[in-house]
């Protein structure tokens, strides 16, 4: 009776129940955006105040940027958005069965995001140079700036490197043939990934150019 | 491991039941559509006759006088709740605007072609890249704007904030699938966009000091 029992519960699983594993998956991972989106809304939230009530301390920092800096920061954003096609065009490869197109095209995304980072971190660099810090100087022009900027990007930056990380993961069991069958596991990562690209989206035009 | 190479005793060897019989007496009892009645009593009679003493043992007795109880308590009205409950959490999850009738449709492959056509028009790209580049055009069109309309915040704010929220809508629902995926996943999504929109416009509200 037990030997039957083993039996039906190991069966091979249908396609009804794959399918609903897949959705599982999914929603797992939509779920994971919605408490991000939260926590990422209160950083952007507190900096769309900070705007609202200092508009000259905003206006000095975009002046100490020059346009410059904002170029560096568009181009930047070209990177991330770059990414995003290379993340859905690997997908893209690996649904058509291609899992060497898709290793290819997931190099890409991991050096655009590497590169993002290494652009953002040449920003900070230049930023801090100009007096914009993480500490709260009240007689300094750009007081409370420095809070407000590094806190949602460099959280975003953090997400952006988890990301790579994510990648190569991906990338590597990708290599194994693990997807060959079930590009679910690809999928997540890119809703991931676009996630990551939204956010920044939203960032670039609330903090650079608003 | 060891113990699934353990050779069973002779003893275990006389009382095992071959696998063709645990699978017929498995087949008598399958999960009916409904509940018809006397299913505990058919167990415990092929159980029966698959024993060669005839008697059960304390497992089998166990195995047939739940069944015989869950027989007993099908028309009670905690179980029809049940029943009803279960019933309606489905229809509700069919009647949900865009829910697959069956599961397998969900993942219908996105659009794998390599060309796209826009306004009765062939491009010959798909449309993963067509949104790359209206995702790239967008994003030079809000420098210029803010550049341009530096020193006109009521016209240049509305606009930056209408383009940045049409770049996010792409990348969601092209790059990310919503636009062939389950509307849940939207929902799930949408949800704490709002609370963020309802907390902005709480806050707002608050004089600065």
């Amino acid at each position: 009776m037990s030997q039957v029992a083993v039996e039906q519960h190991h069966h091979e699983m249908s396609a009804e129940e794959k399918a609903r594993s897949i959705d599982n998956q999914k929603f797992a991972m939509w779920l994971f955006i919605a408490s991000e989106t939260v926590i990422f809304s209160t950083m952007i939230v507190a900096y769309i105040v900070f705007r609202i009530q200092e508009p000259e301390i905003v206006k000095g920092v975009h002046e100490a940027l020059g346009l410059s800096g904002i170029l560096l920061v568009t181009f930047n954003s070209f990177l991330l958005l770059t990414s995003s096609w290379a993340m859905v065009m690997g997908l893209r490869e690996i649904q058509r069965g291609n899992r060497a197109g898709m290793i290819r095209w997931f190099w890409l995304v991991a050096g655009l995001g590497v590169a993002f980072l290494a652009i953002q971190y040449y920003e900070y660099v230049q930023m801090a140079s100009k007096g914009i810090t993480l500490y709260h100087d009240p007689s300094s022009e750009f007081a409370g700036f420095g809070m407000r900027f590094y806190a949602p990007t460099a959280f975003h930056g953090a997400h952006v490197f988890a990301g790579v990380l994510w990648c190569l993961l991906v990338m590597r069991r990708a290599s194994k043939g693990v997807y060959d069958k079930n590009s679910v596991g690809v999928e997540i990562f890119g809703l991931y990934w676009h996630y990551v690209d939204i956010v920044w989206v939203l960032l670039f035009t609330l903090i650079y150019l608003i | 491991m060891a113990d699934d190479n353990k050779k069973p005793t002779s003893e275990e060897q006389e009382n095992a039941v071959t696998d063709d019989e645990l699978k017929q007496i498995a087949g008598d009892v399958s999960p009916p559509d409904e509940y018809p009645e006397g299913q505990a009593d058919a167990l415990e009679e092929a159980l029966e006759e698959a024993s060669d003493d005839g008697e059960l043992t304390a497992v089998e007795e166990g195995v047939t006088s739940a069944l015989r109880a869950t027989e007993e308590a099908q028309d009670t009205a905690p179980v029809q709740a049940f029943d009803s409950a279960v019933s309606g959490i489905q229809s509700a999850i069919e009647s949900i605007p865009g829910a697959p009738e069956e599961p397998q449709d969900a993942h219908a492959q996105p659009h794998l072609s390599d060309t796209t056509v826009l306004f009765g028009r062939e491009f010959p790209y798909s449309i993963y890249t067509m949104v790359f580049f209206a995702l790239g055009a967008l994003t030079i069109i809000e420098v210029l704007m803010a550049e341009l309309l530096a020193s006109v915040e009521i016209i240049k704010i509305p606009l930056l904030l209408s383009i940045a929220t049409a770049k996010s809508a792409l990348v969601v629902i092209f790059y990310m699938h919503l636009n062939h995926d389950s509307r849940v996943f939207a929902v799930t999504f949408l949800v704490p966009v709002g609370i963020a929109l309802l907390s902005v416009l709480f806050l707002l509200g608050i004089p600065a000091n």
